[in-house]
């Protein structure tokens, strides 16, 4: 089925209007100086402002010549109902310079709504849409005074492709501190998910470039977490996996390079936070079903706590296509019915510097190689992957 | 400081939220697909500021998911419900401009809220969903209560204003066979319309009379391409609103003329509830829309047309008054399935059953 909308809507995204905009804006400064006058209400914020720029090849929305359109706000408003039952809805903004899925961006979008109950200390429920417990940093996406960098690592979090920040459906998890000094968290969830997508192809007419961006569907997604927390105070381990039928988008569509395909992921995670320093990595491993396709995608992040205010922090990591399929015209050439490749490799270092606990500068550099380049239609069939140096300054607020 | 806490006492903020997952029989309607969906969800916040006795500000933003309804391609991420500037005089006029809610029978204002509403969503019959009925007018509205002492209290409110409806169609390439779905927004200026609440000396029993008269264009039914060309609409709307502790009784009945190509359009609904235990209601509800006298241009006729029949039954169990799990099932005959391309004048209505588990929270 194909929908147009016949009006002069551009599919180049949908944005409130100004003045909602503007609105939402004031709110975000108003409340935490005046506060409301209901006293089950808390309402949070987040903001990270940055100015990011690259040496050459645009990346994640960073282009050449820099851009300060690169931002995440987030206002939370959390409501208790009473002490077991909540219901929490957090509004965001995002800006991402010259993505290519900026398209997809809304100018104020619904991050989460849900309504949660506990039925005791070790058991609680969440419904409507919900943050998906995956990993490290998957709940903690939008709170940048958190975060090492400025965004999360691209393997295996994606930007808004092949991972999603939530799920509309339903979640259940299990807290247990019976096996005392050892005790684990387990969550799982079902419902519906979507994962963005984009490819850089050139019209054979004429060489232009021609971008397309989709959204594939997760349909009858499941999913599930274990939060080992150890007896080393900072040190825990964490086991992920989902699975669903991932249809529509670029790929998963009926007449897409893969068509409609059911999947399975699975991730294990160390984080390890010390006083003087941390160390985390994560390796997530997907595959489609009824083909050989596979990606291993995986960083190590670590960070030395000079002071309490200041910290340095490096990071590694590398996403893997494996046996992806040929095109046709492709594979008679080369005789080959697949492809692997490096679609992207990473090196960072950072600078983090605590004005206080909720005020944060970070100054940071990348080394990448790989297929994320925007402004070219690379391929991986055909030609070797582009580096890119690209470095951000940004600054990170919360209340 | 004392002017920070002036501020902190005035302004307050209240949520509304329903999440369900929907399932249907036969076809896709509101949405609903046959394996399932549970993108199906309405959210809104409301901030509402107090400036003093007699002016108040009000803003509502939402959300709502459909599933894989036509609708969603116009569906923002949030979205502006209302922003609404409220006047009050001593003498109990009041005015209120901006993005306004359209006082229209029982649950036109109250649509986001899943906790009041016996089902998911308000009847289809006499509320659509986006089409022949709007929940706000870009306008200003003139309210005032007479004989507020007696045993029959009169609400009148008056508007004027503009606003769209959302229209949408499935058309089959006829080369492909691929469904195309075109989404349109017929305007509706010039709108003069009103509401008369008659609350009755009998406890819980009130009787509404609503109607508007605008002129109506674009969109697919009413662009001079494609549809019948700019209409003059007149709407007139009759409300029984019964309510009692442990049950309820409600019937509202819409009569729709299209002036120049003398198209008449009805719909009724009725709805029932009875609270079986503490917390737990049945409810029940049938509506029907028809088309009178409607040009079909490629058969060249003129037809009648069924276009809507639904029969629904629930339970709803309020946890608090702030908490209701819903459980719905509906038995419908109606030409607004999605997933095919309705020829009209040739085609029955399809018959499709669906079901809706929701939740639905307030604060």
């Amino acid at each position: 089925m194909i929908l147009h909308w016949s009006k002069k809507k551009s599919i180049t995204g949908n944005k409130a209007t100004p003045y909602l905009r503007s609105i939402i804006l004031l709110f975000v400064f108003y409340l935490p100086i005046t506060g409301v006058s209901q006293t089950k209400l808390n309402v949070h914020g987040y903001l990270t402002q940055a100015f990011a720029i690259s040496d050459g090849h645009q990346i994640l929305g960073i282009p050449s010549t820099g851009t300060s359109d690169y931002r995440t706000l987030a206002l939370q408003f959390r409501f208790d109902l009473d002490e077991a039952s909540n219901f929490v809805i957090q509004l965001s903004h995002k800006k991402t310079g010259k993505s290519p899925l900026a398209v997809l961006e809304k100018d104020i979008a619904l991050d989460w709504a849900f309504f949660q109950h506990k039925f005791s200390n070790q058991y609680s429920i969440k419904v409507g849409k919900i943050q998906i417990p995956f990993g490290i940093y998957n709940e903690v996406r939008d709170v940048g005074v958190l975060l090492p960098f400025y965004g999360l690592p691209y393997a295996p979090y994606g930007e808004g492709g092949y991972m999603s920040e939530t799920v509309d459906g339903l979640s259940i998890t299990f807290m247990s501190e019976d096996f005392n000094p050892w005790n684990f968290e387990f969550s799982i969830y079902a419902g519906h998910w979507s994962w963005s997508e984009w490819f850089n192809t050139k019209n054979v007419f004429s060489g232009a470039l021609e971008q397309q961006v989709g959204i594939a569907q997760i349909e009858k997604g499941v999913g599930g977490q274990l939060v080992l927390n150890t007896p080393v105070d900072g040190l825990r381990l964490i086991a992920a996996g989902q699975f669903g039928r991932v249809v529509d988008g670029l790929s998963f569509s009926e007449n897409g390079i893969l068509g409609p395909k059911n999947f399975y992921d699975g991730l294990l995670a160390i984080d390890a936070d010390f006083e003087k320093y941390f160390f985390r990595s994560e390796f997530l491993f997907l595959a489609l079903d009824k083909t050989d396709v596979q990606v291993n995608a995986g960083y190590a992040q670590a960070g030395y706590y000079f002071s309490e205010s200041f910290s340095l922090n490096i990071q590694g990591e590398m996403f893997r296509v494996n046996y992806l399929t040929l095109p046709p015209i492709l594979s008679k050439i080369t005789g080959k019915s697949s492809f692997s490749f490096d679609f992207d490799i990473d090196y960072a270092i950072g600078f983090k510097y605590n004005f206080s606990s909720n005020y944060t500068l970070k100054l940071e550099g990348h080394w990448n190689k790989g297929y994320l380049v925007e402004e070219i239609a690379l391929s991986p069939f055909q030609e070797k992957a582009a580096e890119t140096l690209y470095s951000i300054l940004s600054l990170s607020t919360s209340f | 400081m004392s002017a920070c806490v002036a501020a902190q006492s005035k302004l307050n903020i209240h949520g509304y939220f329903s999440q369900a997952f929907a399932i249907s029989q036969g076809h896709q309607i509101f949405g609903i697909p046959e394996q399932g969906t549970s993108d199906y969800r309405t959210m809104a916040l409301q901030f509402r500021y107090d400036a003093d006795d007699q002016n108040l500000i009000i803003m509502q933003i939402s959300h709502e998911r459909m599933g894989k309804s036509p609708i969603m391609v116009l569906e923002e991420g949030l979205k502006l419900d209302w922003a609404i500037y409220q006047h009050s005089f001593s003498n109990g006029l009041s005015f209120k401009v901006g993005k306004i809610q359209i006082p229209f029978g029982i649950f036109n204002e109250i649509r986001d809220v899943g906790t009041l509403l016996p089902f998911y969503r308000v009847p289809y019959a006499s509320y659509g969903e986006g089409n022949y009925m709007s929940e706000t007018i870009n306008g200003i509205s003139v309210s005032y209560s007479f004989f507020s002492e007696s045993g029959w209290k009169i609400d009148f409110t008056s508007y004027l204003g503009e606003w769209k409806w959302i229209e949408w169609a499935a058309r089959e390439n006829p080369f492909t066979q691929k469904l195309t779905v075109l989404v349109e927004t017929p305007q509706i200026r010039n709108v003069f319309g009103g509401q008369w609440w008659f609350n009755t000396p009998v406890d819980g029993l009130r009787l509404g009379l609503a109607g508007y008269h605008g002129d109506i264009s674009g969109g697919l039914s009413f662009s001079e391409e494609t549809g019948i060309g700019k209409e003059n609409i007149n709407v007139f709307h009759f409300s029984v609103d019964y309510e009692q502790t442990d049950f309820f009784i409600r019937s509202e009945h819409t009569r729709y003329f299209l002036k120049e190509n003398d198209i008449f359009a009805f719909s009724l609904y009725g709805q029932a509830g009875y609270n079986i235990f503490k917390g737990m209601w049945l409810n029940v509800q049938a509506g029907t829309y028809k088309a009178i006298n409607v040009p079909i241009p490629l058969l060249n006729i003129r037809s009648d047309i069924d276009y809507y029949e639904d029969f629904a039954l629930g339970l709803n169990y309020f946890f608090s008054a702030q908490l209701a799990l819903k459980l719905e099932t509906h038995w419908n005959k109606s030409l607004i399935v999605e997933e095919k391309m309705i020829n009209f004048g040739k085609d029955k209505p399809f018959g499709t059953n669906y079901m809706i588990l929701s939740l639905s929270t307030s604060f």
